[in-house]
């Protein structure tokens, strides 16, 4: 694997610009190129987040599933978007399915690996922490901005 | 300057009548002066004056026979040339395509006793409903088959603060006739015309030529010795003070006593918000579509699909009062308050604008 | 009282001209244009791309539409209609040859003037999208004039997507860039899902982008807000205000925000010039 070029993805990439060159390269070895075809689910809800993606390129749909109505996509994730959060927050398990809609390059995270060295090297932990709480409280933000409906027909009272 | 005599009044009832105008002029009615229609001199209220407090209304008697002692009526000329309904078209639906008919033309009609505040008040109106390129056009034609025979006035009432709002106690412009009218040394009225239909009216009637005993009628001492017991209200920034004072507590507290009932918005003589609503036979081919008078304290008034946007009655207050004293005066070049202080006398609860505007001050700037 | 069947001058020009329904195409569930012509084929009065008309149903009331059609159609009018209420209901419900009452256009258009040579973004939320579209045609019929021309269109769901064989045609194009998101979707949708200021780092905005915004209040806040963000100062932002309006003209006082009357002064601001009263509370 072309460590290489996952470093300098890493460093182009908004969410983790402003690392240090070592801890990019820290990170990117725990990393590995993966790919998915049209379909092809990344990870199912109830999983164990054993790691985490950034997309090179495709799209990944968040779904939830809803009994009787059948999976719903509440978000999509495109290229230089980081695919879950959950391998961060015990008990480490993904909430949601994700499934790549069209085919998909990814770099895929070892969780387990990335959890040690944090725990080994704080202030590793601590940039990957604020970034990471970052698009949590971005994707929370969207969600009420979805939840508030709108568009939707509010004509009924 | 011209004169007519106490006795001869009746024959200004004789002119508008030859001249083929409906009359509409102040009577008392259930407590109150109130325009409404009149045929003779008669109908005129003669030795009555009004006592004016927040929430009050009250007539009582004067000393002398004055027809106009009195200040602002419960109603405002807005009744006639803006009235609460009238129909804006008439449509058949069973015709292919529908035909509107426009409605009947307003009749002539003469407006007599008109205070200064509501000759401004008009003028304001004429801002609002003439200006532009989509004049309205019912009030169109009431204004122009209107004639106002205005009257000065003599002394302010308690609620009356036109002083500060620069629009009385004494007329400038905007009628086509302007009486004075003087007790002593005689019971005359001086006679004035502001129209060239003004004009050749009042070379009808039978008017004197004035003693030089009396003084002119826009001489501005007679009007610096206009009773002082009314309210005063500094206009100055108010329009600032309001735009800073959007959360302002005091807003609460004055929601804690208005009602919304828009009592203030019926009684005002400038307010213009309106709506339309349709009528229809029972079989749906005749439609009457009606301008009608709207209140913005309803709570409807600003209802999109989604809801209204001002719900609470604080809300709508202040949006109320900084309308009124302050954003008109930017949409349009006149003033949104004429100071006749009707609003102030017709709250139920007795809210005194021009206490809130003092307040508000008060609140701004504690130590002065 | 002398009866005049007539009115002249002035007093005709506020009646409402009747146009009959040449034709109804249904964009969603709730959601129908309407293409209504005057009876005897005259043309209609031009208008300005973010234009809107009192539209009457007769008998049920009158309230105000954009214009949704392209201002050189000069046959007929097109009004996209979406039924959340009474009047809509009815209007919604129309069929060809019915008739409605019509005045206008009344209210200040989009400024494609200002915005030649620049690079442009439309960007729509839900039924924003139908006073957009005219803006859009005539930048489109004049595409040489404008720099980057780009699209970012949020709704519910691919259900509630307008104007999707149109949308399909502006894909096609290769100057015109089209991005398409829905706040949920079930798995047949292959596009983006999330909310429409997703869209706008992948649209290429930025400070030399000239902005024009239309949907619901608040999604045009937050719009502005990412705007800002990205680097648009907020007097290369408009948007289209939706106010209560019973006359269109100024005159009814519903419209009113703050000093500014919408039909009137608007309904195309500069955010500039009333963002800030937006964010203010029940004003």
């Amino acid at each position: 694997m072309d460590t290489k070029s996952v470093d300098a993805l890493l460093a182009q990439n908004p969410t983790f610009a402003g690392m240090s060159p070592a801890m990019i390269g820290t990170v990117a070895g725990c990393a590995a190129n993966v790919r998915f075809d049209q379909g092809q689910f990344l990870f199912h809800e109830g999983d164990s987040a054993s790691r985490f993606f950034v997309v090179r390129t495709g799209l990944v749909a968040i779904d939830l599933f809803v009994p009787h109505k059948g999976a719903l996509t509440i978000k999509t994730l495109k290229e230089h978007d980081v695919v879950g959060w959950s391998w961060l927050i015990p008990p480490y398990r993904w909430h949601f399915d994700a499934r790549a809609i069209e085919n998909t390059r990814a770099i895929a995270f070892d969780a387990l690996c990335l959890r040690t060295k944090c725990e080994e090297d704080t202030a590793l932990g601590y940039e990957l922490m604020k970034r990471f709480a970052q698009i949590i409280a971005g994707r929370i933000e969207a969600n009420r901005v979805q939840l508030m409906d709108v568009y939707g027909n509010a004509g009924k009272r | 300057m011209k004169i007519l005599r106490y006795n001869q009044f009746g024959a200004l009832f004789h002119a508008l009548k030859k001249w083929g105008y409906r009359i509409i002029g102040p009577v008392t009615n259930n407590g109150t002066i109130v325009y409404d229609c009149i045929t003779r001199d008669a109908d005129l209220p003669r030795g009555v004056t009004d006592d004016t407090a927040p929430g009050h209304y009250g007539l009582s008697p004067t000393a002398g026979r004055a027809r106009f002692a009195w200040h602002a009526p419960s109603n405002s000329p807005r009744q006639y040339l803006f009235p609460p309904r009238v129909p804006r078209f008439h449509m058949r639906q069973d015709e292919n395509p529908p035909r509107i008919t426009a409605p009947a033309i307003p009749v002539r009609t003469a407006l007599i006793g008109i205070r200064p505040c509501d000759l401004a008040a008009i003028r304001s109106l004429d801002t609002v409903l003439l200006d532009g390129p989509h004049p309205d056009p019912d009030y169109r034609m009431r204004r122009e088959a209107t004639f106002i025979v205005a009257v000065n006035c003599n002394t302010l009432g308690a609620t009356c603060f036109c002083k500060d709002t620069g629009t009385g106690p004494r007329a400038h412009g905007g009628y086509d006739v302007l009486l004075t009218e003087y007790e002593s040394p005689n019971h005359v009225f001086s006679v004035e015309t502001g129209s060239e239909r003004g004009e050749n009216f009042v070379s009808d009637l039978p008017v004197d030529e004035g003693s030089p005993d009396l003084r002119d009628a826009n001489d501005p001492s007679v009007a610096s010795e206009c009773q002082s017991n009314a309210t005063t209200l500094s206009l100055n920034g108010v329009g600032e003070l309001l735009a800073e004072s959007f959360d302002s507590p005091l807003w609460d507290e004055i929601a804690d006593q208005c009602t919304t009932c828009g009592n203030c918005t019926m009684v005002c003589p400038t307010c213009f918000c309106h709506r339309y609503e349709e009528t229809s036979s029972l079989d749906g081919t005749e439609v009457t579509r009606s301008r009608v008078w709207d209140t913005c304290f309803s709570q409807d008034y600003s209802a999109l699909h989604s809801g209204a946007i001002r719900i609470s009655t604080k809300s709508r207050y202040r949006n109320w009062i900084t309308h009124k004293l302050g954003t008109w005066a930017q949409q349009f070049d006149s003033p949104g308050c004429v100071g006749c202080g009707r609003c102030i006398a017709w709250c139920p609860v007795g809210i005194d604008l021009t206490g809130v505007i003092r307040d508000l001050r008060r609140r701004r700037s504690p130590m002065l | 009282m002398q009866a005049s069947a007539e009115y002249s001058g002035v007093e005709n020009a506020s009646l409402p001209v009747m146009y009959r329904v040449t034709a109804r195409r249904r964009e969603s569930f709730d959601t129908i244009t309407l293409t209504v012509a005057q009876a005897k084929g005259e043309p209609t009065p031009a208008f300005e791309p973010g234009q809107f008309n009192m539209v009457y149903a007769p008998g049920v009331g009158e309230i105000p539409i954009s214009i949704s059609g392209s201002p050189s159609q000069r046959e007929s009018f097109d009004h996209t209609i979406r039924s959340v209420g009474r009047v809509t209901a009815a209007l919604t419900a129309m069929h060809t040859g019915q008739w409605v009452g019509l005045r206008g256009p009344y209210g200040t258009p989009w400024p494609v003037e200002e915005a030649h040579g620049e690079n442009i973004v439309f960007i729509a939320g839900g039924i924003g999208l139908a006073p957009l579209r005219p803006a859009i045609r005539h930048v489109l019929k004049n595409r040489d004039e404008f720099g980057n021309v780009t699209l970012a269109y949020g709704a519910r769901t691919p259900h509630d997507l307008l104007y999707t064989r149109e949308i399909e045609r502006w894909r096609s194009r290769f100057d015109f860039d089209v991005f398409v998101t829905v706040d949920a979707a079930d798995a047949h949708w292959r596009g983006h899902v999330g909310v429409v200021t997703e869209l706008l780092r992948m649209a290429g905005v930025n400070a030399s982008s000239m902005a024009f915004v239309c949907g619901p209040s608040v999604m045009m806040q937050f719009t502005a807000r990412e705007l800002g963000h990205l680097g648009l100062g907020s007097d290369r932002v408009y948007v289209s205000l939706e106010r209560n309006m019973q006359c269109g003209c100024g005159q009814c006082g519903h419209c009113q925000l703050e000093r500014y009357f919408v039909c009137k002064d608007g309904p195309v601001f500069p955010y500039k010039t009333i963002g800030h009263l937006l964010s203010a509370r029940e004003l």
